[in-house]
């Protein structure tokens, strides 16, 4: 699969050049050309910083006044390095799907800055944005809704190359595609049938050659496997493995099961009404938890194992989610935390690393965004 | 060896119960719907029991039958499309598939009630929570519009909705997916059934939210020693909650055992290769077990049995030959309770 690697001919520029104004034309050659400079394998290729994403409440017909803002995202801070798999977890309503549209730049953020190789792209337009847009692509859920009915499955994964014909000239369109459905394990024939013709699985790898379809560096995949039959997501989620090692590509894997979440990501974040609570490796996460919401969420998760019944403290949460209109003062979790003092209700506890432990060689060292950090055993997603 | 499936005085019945007349007994059912393109086989002789005060986890994934059965038993399917063209189900050793209309009314909903998966579209939008709560006993029981109202507030306390006086006239649409999940299982409870069949309960909800729905469900289960049947995917569920499990496969069950036997060894491939898929701690950054393959079409099942194009023991025998639910025993040939397998390998499976 040779001819799917990306061929590097921009190489005239430094990764990490900061904000450039996209206005004159030498800037935006500047920026098309940092874009599409590569990363070296580790190094940070996206960074999100205090992101923010408020959608206007507004009353009235004629003339809308806005009376709130549903905080779907209210700051959230994250990187992703290059060539890794960062987990985000969270119940619906958290925003993790408004940050994988923010970070398609399919929503504008309200606020906060999402650096792809230094360059900024909730500022980017043009030309510079759509350079970065084709090297960051998208995985969805619902592999029934996300294919159009009417199109055979050759147009649904060429289309791409419509927007892009830079990518594949137009003779050689009809063998791309088939060499990508090659890749995603499915038959190269199948490239005149349509969509009702798959089973859901087989769908979901047309999504992902799809995403795979313009040599993109970063795939965001928003719930790629919950969609799917048990025994068909392992298969999706091996194929995603192979893909990543094949085509060297950086995944932010947002999904609810935290144990298909575990098995996949180098890293996980998680997250709470429009914020991250805690973020650090998967080890990390999963072990030592330090976040009393990470640590709730992980006992609540039934383990396939009967024998561990009776025996595993379970942390059951009173209450629902609060309304990301209306979030409460100080710490999000408060209204459901076991913990809470008068603290947390005051003061908004920073996502860091938690003061006792600093400097610390032990894996309670990372970010966690709680007044009163602490490692606690809960048995976990296995 | 004996054949399960032939005996008809269902040694499938969990260690729990008495040997008197299990609560509901299903007995050889099939389901088929006919279609323009065909016959499509839903359900291809389903046999389970259920006592009182017990769980039975029923395990498939989509189209293996395990809705359409609960449906069969609920005598809600749409028939036609539908159709039963044999099978019996027995509530306390009465047929109710030939029992009159009117006599399965009286057991529907009063008797035997169900839980549906999204509780967003099994509530009338219209209708306040209180009204729809109310409806069983003013059908049931005759009460009035006024003495139904106070119960459905007793009901809404009964499955903790806080406040539940002041949001006893609002509608579904004011209430988060877990509280709506609530309202259906107080609905369910409401005449105190003997058998609940929840469908799905919660896979429309959140870990932390599902984890409080099913302690109330099995809070309120012991609470009035009733009999669950719960259809489920999700393995983790299985494991916390039901005493006994039937695995479907393409309208059949493939394999039932106990609760705790059946993730320690597995007798049927198909359950093998399920809980093998299932991520682990030690094989993080290796490849996943994935079954290869597809669920199968329910127009063409594949002959004999119908796991065999998916399954890696198959032999000859398993495309000609379709294998019965046969009792699994020890290596010894002791019979272990209540565990049956439907494979020609099953030795092999669970001893090998």
């Amino acid at each position: 699969m040779a001819e799917l690697h990306k061929s590097d001919e921009a190489v005239d520029a430094t990764p990490n050049v900061t904000e450039v104004e996209t206005v004159d034309a030498a800037s935006v050659e500047e920026a098309v050309a940092a874009i599409e400079a590569p990363v070296e394998r580790g190094e940070p290729i996206l960074q999100v910083r205090n992101l923010v994403k408020h959608f206007p409440l507004t009353q009235g017909i004629l003339f809308k006044r806005q009376v709130g803002a549903v905080k779907a995202v209210d700051g959230v801070s994250f990187d992703l390095y290059q060539g890794e798999t960062l987990g985000i977890v969270g119940e619906s309503g958290c925003g993790k799907s408004t940050v994988a549209r923010l970070l398609m730049t399919l929503e504008t953020a309200t606020a906060g800055e999402v650096f792809y190789k230094g360059q900024d792209i909730t500022k980017l337009s043009g030309r510079a944005l759509k350079a970065v847009r084709r090297n960051i692509q998208m995985v969805f859920q619902d592999p029934y809704t996300s294919l159009n009915p009417r199109m055979t499955v050759g147009d649904i994964i060429g289309e791409p190359f419509e927007i892009h014909p830079e990518v594949a000239p137009k003779g050689d369109r009809r063998r791309k595609v088939q060499d990508l459905l090659d890749v995603v394990g499915l038959n190269p024939e199948y490239i005149n049938r349509y969509p009702h013709q798959f089973s859901g699985g087989q769908r979901q790898r047309i999504g992902i050659a799809r995403g795979l379809a313009l040599n993109p560096e970063i795939i965001i995949c928003d719930e790629p496997v919950s969609a799917l039959d048990v025994s068909v997501q392992a298969q999706v989620i091996n194929l995603m493995e192979k893909l990543q090692d094949e085509f060297n590509l950086s995944y932010v894997f947002i999904a609810h099961d935290l144990s298909i979440v575990r098995h996949i990501s180098d890293r996980v974040g998680v997250m709470y009404l429009g914020k991250m609570a805690e973020i650090g490796s998967d080890a990390e996460i999963y072990e030592h938890p330090t976040h009393p919401y990470t640590q709730a969420l992980l006992s609540a998760v039934p383990v396939p194992d009967p024998s561990a019944r009776d025996h595993r403290e379970r942390i059951v949460l009173t209450g629902d989610v609060p309304s990301p209109a209306n979030p409460p003062s100080g710490c999000r979790f408060r209204t459901r935390c076991w913990k809470a003092e008068e603290k947390c209700a005051q003061e908004e506890p920073l996502l860091a690393i938690p003061t006792r432990f600093v400097g610390t060689d032990t894996p309670a060292a990372h970010e966690s965004a709680c007044h009163f950090a602490e490692v606690k055993d809960v048995v976990g997603a296995a | 060896m004996t054949i399960i499936e032939e005996t008809a005085s269902a040694p499938l019945s969990g260690a729990g119960d008495s040997d008197s007349t299990p609560l509901l007994e299903v007995r050889d059912l099939h389901v088929e719907f006919h279609t323009r393109d065909g016959v499509a086989k839903a359900v291809n002789g389903v046999n389970y029991s259920v006592g009182a005060g017990e769980t039975l986890a029923v395990l498939g994934e989509s189209g293996s039958g395990k809705s359409v059965t609960a449906q069969a038993i609920m005598g809600i399917l749409d028939m036609p499309p539908g159709k039963i063209p044999q099978g019996e189900i027995l509530y306390r050793g009465q047929d109710m598939l030939t029992m009159g209309y009117e006599e399965r009314r009286k057991i529907r909903g009063r008797k035997i009630a169900m839980i549906f998966q999204d509780a967003l579209s099994s509530l009338n939008p219209v209708l306040t929570v209180g009204y729809q709560l109310g409806e069983m006993y003013r059908v049931h029981l005759g009460l009035s519009k006024k003495e139904a109202k106070a119960k459905a507030i007793e009901l809404m306390d009964k499955v903790k909705i806080p406040a539940a006086a002041a949001r006893v006239n609002d509608y579904p649409h004011q209430f988060s997916g877990g509280m709506r999940q609530r309202i259906m299982i107080a609905m369910a409870l409401a005449l105190e059934p003997d058998l609940i069949i929840a469908d799905e309960p919660t896979t429309a909800l959140d870990v932390t939210v599902q984890a409080q729905v099913m302690d109330l469900l099995a809070e309120l289960q012991r609470e009035f020693n009733m009999g669950l049947i719960l259809i489920t995917h999700d393995l983790g569920v299985v494991a916390d909650v039901a005493d006994k499990i039937a695995v479907m496969y393409a309208g059949r069950i493939v394999e039932t055992a106990p609760v705790h036997e059946i993730y320690a060894r597995p007798a049927h491939p198909y359950t093998k290769g399920l809980l093998e898929s299932i991520p682990r701690l030690d094989q993080k950054g290796q490849e996943l077990y994935a079954i290869k393959g597809l669920p199968p079409n329910l127009l063409k099942i594949p002959s004999g049995c119908a796991f065999n194009p998916r399954c890696p023991m198959a032999q000859d025998i398993c495309r000609s030959e379709i294998p019965p639910l046969v009792q699994v025993t020890e290596q010894g040939g002791a019979e272990l309770p209540g565990r049956g397998s439907a494979c020609h390998f099953w030795k092999e499976t669970i001893h090998g």
